[in-house]
């Protein structure tokens, strides 16, 4: 026999379950229109589902982030590693440096408002220290799969924004 | 049997508490690792002053963190540190029913900070803490029952819920990768393999993986995982498939790990395939071996009736 909790757990999991099939079917019109309902949710305890872990392909570089520093009132530009910088040649038996997930993610096409919201914090902070910046790059620097250590890299920017005055 | 007693069934037999008990404590371990892990980066990650900008954060709707608050400094650690201690405890098991949710919120706030470093590990450790604060997880293997407050059964809720999301963790990832050329064509283990964003020793199975015999079982490895990872949510209902279809996750997880930096998500994966074994068994072996003051006094716990078969 149900009791009223039984029937309350069976609903949330319901509820989950319609969560989980609107997040897996985004892309569709009735998965968009279960997600208008669900994705509050699913934000707020952080379980969306997204398993495209080496799908639909593994990435074909090895890539990391450059930030270049314009300084104001003239001045070469200045380039600092990002937070991860260039993968390490040593093995790395145990951990796992979130630093490197949080650059590739900078350098998605889709995380535009991330990039600005860094570089206004960069300049904010510059201009504070009493070293204020003209302008931040962002550059991609990438050599392809299995290309030894020693292959030349590719420098390609990201994201440019001047500072605000 | 109507379907909603069918329903019923699935989702509240009584199964052995202790094997809840064990998959907690094994979240526990892992979620604690995670924590720990992340402090040699908190001020980065997780500062004010770090790489992750606030606003941007903020930004996001439905959203609360308590490190939004946190200011840099030795405070940062405190608060850091007073989450590893609602960890500790839910896989203490003390006062289960609340620390879970309380190890659930905190690592929603990490996740709420900072959601550009997570990965899928992370999205896995909170899907499972979830599973677990639905059902009473401290009712075995945990100083609640030790205080009296244990059961010898609890509902398979946890079991099933897990079970269902591993299911759909594997044939959600399988379905992408048909879609991919690489996946398709045999060349995307060897890719994967030889990148350095995740290689744990670097560029030294670069010479191996340009032999041809290598390439030529690269290939096969490729499609076999394919086939394996799709076949997966098939192979795990029938009792006769599914201890296969676990082995061969175990071999191809213990191979990513041997060979990949995936962060937490290979051990998160393989704590999933706990509730895919007999509950009454994975229990007695738990018992077995866990230390003495986190079992409740003898007298008093009845032994955890004949699980009804699925």
């Amino acid at each position: 026999m149900w009791t009223l909790r039984q029937r309350a757990l069976a609903l949330f999991l319901g509820w989950h379950c319609l969560a989980v099939l609107g997040s897996l079917a985004a892309d569709t019109a009735p998965g968009a229109a279960i997600r208008r309902l669900t994705a509050p949710y699913e934000r707020l305890l952080g379980v969306y589902q997204n398993w495209n872990m080496f799908a639909p392909n593994p990435p074909a570089i090895t890539e990391w982030m450059e930030v270049e520093d314009t300084p104001r009132g003239g001045g070469a530009p200045v380039v600092h590693p990002g937070p991860h910088g260039p993968p390490s040649a040593a093995p790395v038996v145990f951990g796992y440096r979130r630093a490197g997930k949080f650059e590739r993610t900078v350098m998605k096409p889709n995380e535009k408002a991330l990039r600005r919201a860094i570089i206004d914090a960069r300049c904010a902070r510059a201009a504070a220290a009493g070293a204020p910046l003209a302008r931040v790059r962002f550059l991609r620097v990438s050599r392809p799969t299995g290309a030894p250590p020693s292959a030349p890299l590719t420098r390609a920017e990201v994201h440019r924004r001047p500072c605000p005055p | 049997m109507s379907p909603a007693a069918g329903l019923h069934r699935l989702l509240f037999t009584p199964v052995d508490a202790r094997s809840l008990g064990l998959m907690r404590i094994l979240l526990g371990l892992l979620l604690i690792a995670n924590h720990v892990e992340l402090w040699a980066e908190l001020h980065p990650m997780l500062g004010r002053a770090g790489w992750a900008p606030l606003a941007a954060a903020q930004a996001e709707p439905h959203r609360a963190s308590h490190y939004d608050v946190v200011p840099d400094g030795p405070a940062l650690h405190l608060v850091h540190g007073a989450g590893l201690l609602v960890l500790v405890a839910f896989t203490l098991g003390w006062r289960t029913r609340w620390v879970a949710w309380a190890a659930l919120a905190v690592q929603v706030a990490i996740h709420h900070r900072n959601p550009w470093m997570q990965h899928g590990g992370d999205r896995v450790l909170r899907l499972a803490t979830l599973a677990l604060c639905l059902v009473p997880a401290g009712a075995a293997l945990s100083l609640d029952a030790r205080a009296g407050r244990g059961a010898p059964t609890v509902p398979a809720l946890a079991h099933r819920m897990v079970q269902l999301q591993w299911m759909i963790i594997y044939g959600a990832t399988g379905a992408e990768k048909l879609l991919g050329r690489t996946w398709r064509d045999g060349s995307a283990l060897l890719l994967a393999l030889g990148n350095g964003d995740f290689q744990r020793f670097p560029h030294r199975l670069d010479p191996l993986l340009a032999l041809p015999a290598v390439r030529a079982l690269a290939a096969g490895a490729t499609w076999a995982t394919l086939a394996w990872e799709l076949a997966f949510p098939l192979l795990v209902l029938h009792p006769r498939t599914r201890r296969p279809a676990l082995l061969a996750g175990l071999v191809v997880h213990g191979g990513i790990w041997l060979t990949m930096r995936v962060g937490a998500f290979t051990p998160a994966i393989l704590w999933g395939y706990l509730a895919f074994l007999p509950a009454g068994a994975l229990g007695a072996w738990a018992a077995a071996r866990s230390p003495a003051w986190l079992r409740p006094p003898a007298a008093g716990y009845a032994p955890a009736p004949p699980e009804v078969p699925r």
